[in-house]
């Protein structure tokens, strides 16, 4: 699947490009995130803004992404949209992921636990 | 509604989905939770039933009655065991965020489609398996069964 990604300070903005995250790409995505993790980036905020659908798959791939973290690190979320949410809430992943409204927000929110 | 067994065609199953409930008069959160749940069933039926094998039919029955919905998904690969569905199993969605490796990866599926739907039967006969999913209408209107299939 099409991934944007590009560095804001120390944190790595990962943007799905495709509508769906679902069962049809979520090993993909997942591996490419698991690439990303592996390669150094400690920081990770995850843009679902153009993400208008994800099943239990595609929060499978996410959840497995935070777990390779080991802890070590952050990977937030942020841009989902009102389908989305309901997902995170449902699932009560929304109790596991730090969820922020824009990458702007996600961005500056990292920058302060840090300093 | 009927596709091949491959995860390409579910995206088009569960937007006819999530389309036949907006004209039930759900709103866009609610056709979109239904719609999810029959992505799920369907997911699994390819996945599981039909161990991702292409080439098998999934059907997929949209009923809309006056005071619920009912959608149908049937596959006639390997049965499912019932106690997935038993509600005495223990939901995956009961775990402790804070305890890392206890967060689900996987068996949301089901956890998703139990939470969301009112009623949610399982059969196998004839070596069909039929997955019966139910959701109460709140406001009843009148109308006789309009199957689709």
């Amino acid at each position: 699947m099409q991934l944007d990604q590009r560095k804001a300070g120390d944190a790595l903005i990962v943007t799905p490009l495709e509508d769906r995250l679902d069962a049809r790409v979520a090993t993909d995505f997942k591996e490419r995130m698991i690439e990303l993790i592996a390669s150094g980036n400690t920081i990770i905020v995850l843009d679902l803004s153009k993400v208008e659908f994800i099943d239990s798959s595609g929060l499978g791939a996410i959840v497995s992404s935070l777990k390779r973290m080991g802890g070590r690190g952050e990977l937030v979320v942020c841009g989902l949209r009102e389908t989305t949410m309901t997902l995170f809430k449902l699932t009560r992943m929304d109790r596991v992921f730090q969820v922020f409204d824009s990458e702007q927000q996600a961005v500056s929110a990292l920058s302060g636990n840090k300093g | 509604m009927a596709i091949t067994s491959d995860l390409r065609n579910v995206p088009l199953i569960g937007q006819a989905i999530q389309r036949l409930c907006s004209l039930a008069a759900l709103s866009d959160i609610e056709s979109h939770q239904i719609a999810l749940c029959v992505v799920e069933a369907v997911n699994n039926a390819i996945v599981h039933a039909y161990d991702r094998e292409a080439q098998h039919e999934v059907q997929v029955i949209f009923a809309q009655y006056s005071d619920r919905l009912i959608v149908q998904i049937c596959d006639a690969g390997h049965a499912m065991d019932p106690k997935h569905l038993a509600p005495q199993t223990a939901s995956p969605l009961d775990f402790d965020p804070c305890c890392l490796e206890r967060i689900p990866e996987r068996g949301l599926g089901l956890a998703i489609i139990r939470t969301t739907m009112d009623e949610v039967a399982y059969t196998t006969s004839h070596g069909k398996n039929i997955l019966t999913l139910t959701r109460f209408l709140k406001s009843c209107q009148p109308g006789s069964a309009r199957p689709e299939e």
